[in-house]
């Protein structure tokens, strides 16, 4: 059973008009966080996209 | 009879038997004390364990702190702060450290000739208490088992034998098989029912029965060193060179720089306002890490051609398991193709990769 990580900003980064990363702030931490299902971070951001309480904004 | 062959029979030469990392509690990356810890879940002080909170108002510090039994220099420090006696149904308060399947293969979990495992540590508080250990399958549906141990005012080596598992099967994989999990403080939803003592299906109401709590006075204290998890019986701890433990806990986290006047990468203008640079990582991680960057205003500089931009943080671009590129594109103003340098010149500055179950 994983914690309940508090998630906020969270937004992508692109490169070369393409998403490259997140950064968002985790339980108030800043991270920038690869596009990579093994990474924890990124699946509780996808999980919680998918729960509705998250939305990840634009890149730049 | 040799000490060698002593050894031997009991299963103390065996290398590599203790599937827990930094038991021993020797590597701390991330800080040696943090206060406040309570609100939130996280790593805070030594590296991978992690508290996890739920609902209290109660507020501890964590410490990595030079205070073991003979053989051990340092422990893992709880220092309660702010008690909270008003103890609500869903509250809790974890200690835990999480392990891959591909590492835990060993225990024949999921098959007829599962393996009888033991977890053993040294434990003192304040007072004398009752905890409980639980192992927690994250694999199959949350199946564990759970077993209560005393603390007293003494270091007292603690060895509790765990029954193997004919059900259920850990993934061969870097992903999050089990948790080690120490219950701490715990409200009627994790204590009304009969503690699970033997492996079973998931039941909340028996996951921390019979506990006290951490929380219940500022004088509380717990303190953890020489944790161990093995297959078979207890064996004397399995002491680690501080190399090895580092190397361990870098493949979850890498602490790659801290502080002022400290190298970050070579770096390139790849546009006139944007740089990047690459991190090459001791050790292979688990997973493609995350970065982790104490934003710092001006903290940071790139520097190039004799002069330097002012940045304050950094984004990362991508990231294998061996290697990360990182870059700033909202402070850097350049000329296209100078080549520098990354540089901290804070004290505040923090550069970290992540990588935890």
């Amino acid at each position: 059973m994983n914690n309940v990580m508090l998630i906020t900003d969270a937004k992508y980064n692109s490169f070369m008009g393409n998403n490259c990363s997140i950064t968002a702030i985790f339980n108030g931490t800043k991270m920038s966080v690869p596009l990579a299902p093994d990474n924890t971070e990124y699946a509780e951001i996808l999980r919680q996209v998918d729960a509705g309480t998250l939305t990840i904004a634009d890149a730049d | 009879m040799s000490k060698a062959r002593q050894l031997a029979d009991n299963g103390a030469a065996t290398p590599n038997r203790n599937m827990v990392i930094n038991g021993a509690m020797n590597v701390a990356q991330r800080a040696q004390s943090v206060t406040g810890i309570g609100a939130s879940a996280g790593y805070a002080t030594l590296d991978r364990f992690n508290i996890a909170p739920n609902g209290t108002a109660g507020r501890l510090t964590m410490t990595q702190t030079a205070d073991g039994p003979v053989g051990f220099a340092n422990c893992l420090k709880l220092d309660c702060t702010t008690a909270d006696t008003s103890i609500a149904a869903a509250e809790s308060l974890l200690l835990e450290t999480r392990l891959e399947g591909q590492n835990l293969q060993r225990m024949k979990k999921g098959t007829s000739s599962a393996e009888q495992t033991t977890v053993s540590f040294y434990v003192k508080g304040n007072a004398s208490a009752t905890y409980v250990v639980e192992l927690m399958d994250e694999d199959n549906s949350y199946r564990h088992i759970n077993k209560s141990f005393a603390v007293t005012t003494a270091w007292t080596r603690v060895s509790l034998t765990i029954p193997g598992d004919t059900t259920g099967a850990f993934g061969d994989d870097n992903g999050y098989s089990l948790g080690i999990k120490i219950w701490l403080h715990a409200g009627s939803n994790f204590t009304s029912g009969t503690l699970q003592t033997t492996w079973g299906a998931t039941s909340q109401t028996s996951r921390a029965v019979g506990i006290s709590s951490f929380f219940d006075s500022t004088d509380r204290t717990f303190l953890l060193t020489g944790l161990q998890f093995e297959v078979g019986d207890t064996t004397p701890f399995e002491h680690k060179t501080f190399a090895e433990d580092l190397a361990e806990c870098q493949r979850y986290y890498y602490e790659h720089a801290a502080g002022i006047n400290k190298i970050i990468s070579n770096a390139a203008a790849y546009t006139s306002s944007s740089a990047y640079g690459e991190v090459n990582f001791p050790t292979a991680m688990r997973a493609e890490p995350s970065l982790v960057v104490n934003e710092v205003s001006d903290g940071y500089n790139f520097y190039r051609n004799g002069a330097g931009d002012p940045i304050n943080d950094f984004i990362l671009q991508g990231a294998t398991k061996t290697v990360a590129q990182l870059y700033n594109d909202s402070d850097v103003s350049a000329t296209v193709g100078h080549a520098g340098f990354f540089w901290s010149v804070n004290s505040n500055c923090l550069v970290a990769f992540q990588s935890e179950l």
